[in-house]
């Protein structure tokens, strides 16, 4: 372990100097997730609200520096925050356009996949449960979940210690996703009704974007905490769009994850932080995959966004997702016959 | 003044004028993210954009071909600490890393800042 560099070790992973002196003293990410708390509650952001004073803060500037001396990330990071800072979307057209809810959500699908840079898309009510408990309910009664599938060669890049590669490619995903999103956006609102869009790099997060995409119907969540679908696989990004048009909602579906997840281990494996675990946890009133924050956010923040769990994810490698979803299916289906 | 110095002044001036725009853009940019950050109470709200500002400042202060050199390097500081991103912010960090580091109970009340139990 050195000043600027951590470690890996067969043990886990020892942060930097300067990460240690930063790291919150006394504090654990998973309280704030509400591991192990029997009660629901609405989530609380533990992490990325992008100014420096809460208890991770420190470190995540570390994480942000680190990364922004790489001219390829700070290229990328600086077009989001330019794209995110100077666009404006367009006024609400007083005249609203009205049609059905079948209408709209057909149109609205085509636009969306009709753009290179979206691959899924699914439609959800918006639910309150989902918003940050010191955030007030945002605007928009309905969720368009975009996702946009990243470059796997790319991607991948990590597997082999190259995690500046992966980490461009994360970013280009959410500026990609982000454009789209505002296209959208200012096409519903010409209609005449409100919308909002935004990417997954933006700083005013309101909302956990996962359990929405789960709800529209675009897959579940995986061992390593990160979403899979049965189109994408897990290496893909979301971008949400909060609008009042009325449309219909698409439903959440098992495609199999949670039967894969219990017995695959790769994730948990490959993990720098063995912050993967083989069970499910009890978190805010729910048992789900649990990723261990204060494991994991260390590599993260010292390895470019790490991604080591997605890359490694089975699911992940193109071409295979579909099929491996059918077979689970299928499998599922014999064991109950 | 020769044809070849003032060719040069105007280049000076066409680099040095977007610089100081682009710097006068990330100042007044930091200066209303700060303002809304403390509209929502520092819960997530809009990043500043670290140090690019300020050094777009200094750069055209040092290019501009306005005033001697000398006259000019004096207000090097200026844009450095106008901009939010920049000497304050750093300044900031110091202190919070420092303070975070001695006072190791700094984060004990943090959470759970609200609660909202839901059914």
């Amino acid at each position: 372990m050195g000043l600027f560099n951590g470690e890996i070790t067969k043990e886990g992973y020892i942060p930097s100097k300067i990460h240690q002196f930063l790291w919150p003293k006394n504090f654990s990410g998973s309280i704030v997730n509400g591991l192990g708390e029997k009660e629901h509650r609405r989530p609380t952001q533990p992490y990325h609200t992008h100014h420096p004073y809460y208890p991770f803060g420190l470190a995540e500037q570390w994480f942000i520096h680190k990364a922004m001396a790489s001219s390829r990330i700070s290229k990328w990071y600086f077009i989001h925050w330019i794209k995110e800072n100077v666009t404006r979307l367009r006024k609400v057209s007083k005249q609203k356009q009205e049609n059905s809810p079948e209408h709209w959500t057909k149109i609205i699908k085509e636009k969306a996949l009709a753009d290179e840079d979206i691959h899924v898309v699914g439609i959800t009510r918006m639910n309150p449960e989902w918003v940050y408990e010191d955030r007030e309910i945002p605007r928009g009664e309905w969720v368009i979940m975009l996702g946009r599938r990243m470059d796997y060669d790319e991607f991948s890049k990590n597997l082999k210690g190259d995690f500046i590669s992966q980490c461009v490619e994360v970013i280009k995903s959410y500026v990609k996703g982000q454009e789209t999103g505002y296209k959208l956006a200012n096409w519903i609102r010409k209609q005449g009704y409100y919308a909002s869009a935004k990417g997954g790099l933006s700083d005013d997060h309101l909302f956990t974007v996962i359990p929405a995409a789960i709800e529209a119907g675009l897959g579940q969540l995986g061992k390593h905490g990160s979403m899979i679908s049965d189109e994408l696989g897990a290496s893909f990004r979301l971008t949400p769009i909060l609008t009042d048009m009325p449309l219909t909602p698409d439903e959440a579906r098992d495609v199999g994850v949670d039967d894969f997840c219990m017995t695959c281990k790769l994730c948990a494996r490959e993990c720098p932080a063995k912050a993967i675990t083989h069970e499910k946890h009890l978190v805010r009133g729910e048992m789900k995959w649990y990723t261990d924050f204060d494991k994991c956010v260390p590599v993260f923040n010292e390895m470019y966004a790490c991604g080591i769990c997605i890359a490694a994810c089975p699911w992940s490698r193109p071409g295979v997702a579909k099929n491996l979803s059918l077979k689970m299916l299928r499998k599922r289906d014999k064991q109950a016959a | 003044m020769s044809v070849l110095t003032g060719l040069i002044d105007i280049l000076r001036w066409i680099i040095a004028v977007p610089l100081l725009l682009i710097s006068l853009y990330f100042i007044y940019t930091n200066l209303k993210f700060l303002f809304q950050n403390i509209q929502v109470g520092f819960n997530a709200g809009p990043a500043a954009f670290t140090l690019f500002g300020g050094l777009a400042g200094c750069l055209g202060i040092i290019i501009v071909p306005y005033m001697d050199i000398g006259d000019r390097l004096i207000y090097l500081w200026v844009p450095l600490v106008l901009d939010l991103g920049s000497i304050p912010f750093y300044a900031s960090m110091i202190i919070l890393a420092i303070w975070q580091h001695i006072n190791k109970d700094i984060w004990k009340n943090y959470f759970p800042k609200k609660t909202s139990h839901t059914q």
